[in-house]
């Protein structure tokens, strides 16, 4: 897009290539990042973020890292800290190349600012749920001295003050980062796999097939989801694999209308054509060329549907019908700071802030994608 | 889905007996109330009675769900009423501005602000306020303006003159429209602002400029007025997000209306009211599609229905 004096100027481009080459290949050593941040890559500055991230990790938290070493808790972090060392690393070394003009256009295209923002965000959040144990010598579960360390707030020693059990609410707030997002992650997934599933099978097949399905879907979507949670969990108190599986119920009808229109415009396209006068399988058809082909809108929805996950478990959390008030998920956090809502507002707020910034990451991402991977929805 | 609630564990009498209920007793109980028939027969009259405007009994209220229902459907629609009507406002307001200040650091900002309040759990910023405009501001800071945060009105209604109950119904009323309202403006306003830019390079739009008329006559006379026609269907297809907001929302604030009713009677195992709730939201969603597309039908004369 923006004309650069490089692709004018050959002879100084490949003389200035050479030097840059060779001063990005020993930055990439050293900063990861940051050579790609430098030639425009934004995505470089995600590498350079976790790689700054994970020496502050090992620099300020030595204590803990090296008790982890030893054997104590947290030793499935420290494995994640080093792949994620490692996988910044590669990345860097393979792509310092990467740092030509030519590039530059590549990837402006591709990772627009809001993106590259929403998956930092979201890639700190999941690194912190993942090294939890780390970054706080406090538990989840187990709190102090009720007497003396009950509902302090904001301190140096307890970053985001204690609960009305003295428990750290920094901690809970991580180790409530694990559940949640693992919830929003498998249910969204769930449903994604079954709504294309169900969407591309109606479209293709027609008929009764086509009947049966669109008619669940249609009772599905004519409740508010909410309102369809709450009559199931009014039978059921879910754990966790069962709130996934519930979220997932109701998520599918709408990925599989949206497969469905989409499979139905595909089916009359020459290349499905072609390969149903090849004699290809129903199921290979279906599972070869038209679901990847529909697969865009699916994955933007499917992202959104994380976020709608996360907030949907949190709401039935905080209403005493989601999880079992001893989860530390984020949704119990905020109802159980309800009840000490004026001494101690640190305990509701936090959590609840979790839960914005992790949505308005996926937020952001999904938007992101949807510019990238659904044609019809460009924003103007 | 009659069938899975009555397969959960315990059943109405357990919860209004409660443990010091003698064995036989209960059986009577349960006899009483048909509870000892086969499931299919329950089913049967369930259904029968559905049909006919008879959702059952309300154990936790004492009294027939249809009353019950009844006499929470006004409140509940009072306030879904007023957020709607609150978030269609502020949505196209601000659409319309982020269209007219395109790609500008406005546009950007709101873009931001709202992306914001999209993101945010509905019973999160109705705690958020409550705490700081109905407890901080009254308790601790003393600010002369505080909103109650819970109920409907205050123990001393009665007492009060006509227009001083105004005034109480609107300061009770603030909260919980407010939380509904800002969640629910970011999806209008994004719409609204999306329409408007495709209506303003339309070529009536570029005719109206060429005519001579005033910038403001072509967008508010021209522009506006088009880009509202998708709007307006939106307004039913925002049904369903409009009640289960009104579900956290109500349940924050103590709003007696349906939402809350239902969580309720999901904790004390009320299954008439919970079924017929969701029926009642199922109703009015289905209403919503369909007062979407007559809209549409009534405003667009492009479009019609043979």
């Amino acid at each position: 897009m923006r004309p650069s004096i490089h692709e004018f100027d050959m002879t100084e481009g490949v003389a200035e290539r050479g030097t840059a080459h060779r001063a990005a290949s020993t930055l990439a050593f050293v900063l990861p990042g940051l050579p790609q941040l430098l030639a425009g890559r934004k995505r470089g500055a995600l590498a350079l973020g976790a790689w700054v991230a994970v020496w502050m990790v090992l620099w300020l938290r030595w204590s803990a890292v090296r008790a982890a070493l030893g054997g104590g808790r947290g030793s499935g972090a420290v494995t994640i800290l080093g792949i994620t060392l490692v996988a910044v690393w590669v990345w860097s070394w393979r792509a310092r190349a990467d740092v030509g003009p030519a590039a530059q256009e590549r990837a402006s295209d591709t990772w627009g600012g809001p993106v590259v923002v929403g998956v930092g965000a979201l890639a700190a959040i999941v690194l912190a749920a993942l090294l939890a144990p780390l970054l706080t010598d406090f538990d989840p579960y187990v709190g102090g001295s009720i007497r003396s360390e009950r509902l302090i707030g904001p301190s140096s020693a307890h970053l985001l003050g204690t609960d009305r059990l003295a428990r750290d609410v920094f901690t809970r707030i991580l180790y409530g980062a694990r559940i949640s997002l693992t919830i929003g992650l498998v249910a969204a997934g769930l449903a994604a796999t079954l709504g294309t599933m169900a969407g591309a099978v109606a479209g293709y097949v027609g008929g009764l097939v086509d009947s049966v399905i669109m008619r669940t879907v249609d009772i599905v979507l004519a409740f508010p989801r909410l309102v369809l949670l709450i009559s199931i969990v009014a039978i059921v108190r879910p754990s966790v694999p069962l709130i996934v599986v519930i979220l997932a119920l109701t998520q599918w009808p709408s990925t599989a209308r949206l497969v469905r229109g989409e499979v139905l415009s595909l089916k009359e396209r020459d290349f499905i054509v072609a390969a149903r006068a090849l004699g290809m399988s129903r199921s290979r058809i279906i599972t070869r060329h038209l679901v990847p082909n529909a697969l865009g809108p699916v994955i933007v929805a499917t992202t959104l549907g994380v976020g709608h996950a996360i907030v949907l478990e949190a709401g039935l959390s905080f209403l005493g019908i989601g999880l079992s008030p001893s989860i530390p998920s984020w949704g119990n956090m905020v109802a159980e700071g309800r009840e000490n809502l004026l001494e101690a507002w640190w305990l509701s707020t936090f959590p609840g802030l979790a839960i914005v910034v992790t949505v308005l990451a996926i937020n952001l991402v999904g938007d992101g994608l949807r510019d990238a991977l659904d044609p019809r929805a460009h924003a103007p | 889905m009659f069938v899975v609630v009555h397969l959960a564990p315990g059943d109405p009498v357990d919860i209004m007996a409660g443990p010091a209920l003698t064995a036989d007793a209960a059986a009577q109980m349960r006899a009483n109330f048909g509870l000892d028939r086969p499931l299919a027969v329950q089913y049967g009259r369930w259904l029968a009675a559905f049909a006919t405007g008879d959702f059952g009994y309300s154990h936790t209220h004492q009294a027939p769900v249809r009353t019950v229902l009844a006499s929470l459907l006004p409140n509940t629609l009072s306030l879904g009423a007023a957020a709607l009507l609150g978030s269609f406002v502020l949505g196209i307001l601000i659409g319309v501005v982020q269209a007219l200040k395109h790609r500008t650091a406005v546009d950007g900002a709101l873009s931001v602000v709202m992306l914001f309040f999209y993101s945010m759990p509905s019973f999160w910023l109705a705690l958020m306020l409550t705490l700081t405009f109905g407890l901080m501001a009254r308790n601790v800071w003393g600010w002369p303006i505080w909103f109650p945060a819970s109920g409907m009105y205050s123990v001393d209604y009665q007492s009060l003159g006509s227009a001083a109950r105004v005034v109480e119904r609107l300061r009770y009323l603030t909260l919980p429209t407010l939380t509904l309202t800002l969640v629910l403006t970011a999806g209008i306003a994004r719409f609204m602002r999306g329409s408007m830019l495709e209506v303003i390079g339309e070529d009536y739009v570029r005719t109206a400029r060429a005519k001579g008329l005033s910038e403001r006559r072509v967008i508010w006379g021209h522009a506006f007025r088009n880009a509202l026609l998708p709007i307006a269907t939106l307004s039913g297809l925002y049904v369903p997000l409009l009640l289960s907001g009104t579900v956290f929302v109500e349940s924050v604030f103590g709003w007696p209306g349906m939402g809350r009713a239902m969580v309720e009677a999901v904790h004390a195992r009320d299954y008439p009211l919970v079924m017929a709730g969701s029926f009642v939201f199922a109703v009015m969603v289905v209403a919503g599609n369909l007062l979407a597309d007559v809209l549409y039908a009534a405003i667009d004369p492009r479009v019609r229905y043979d």
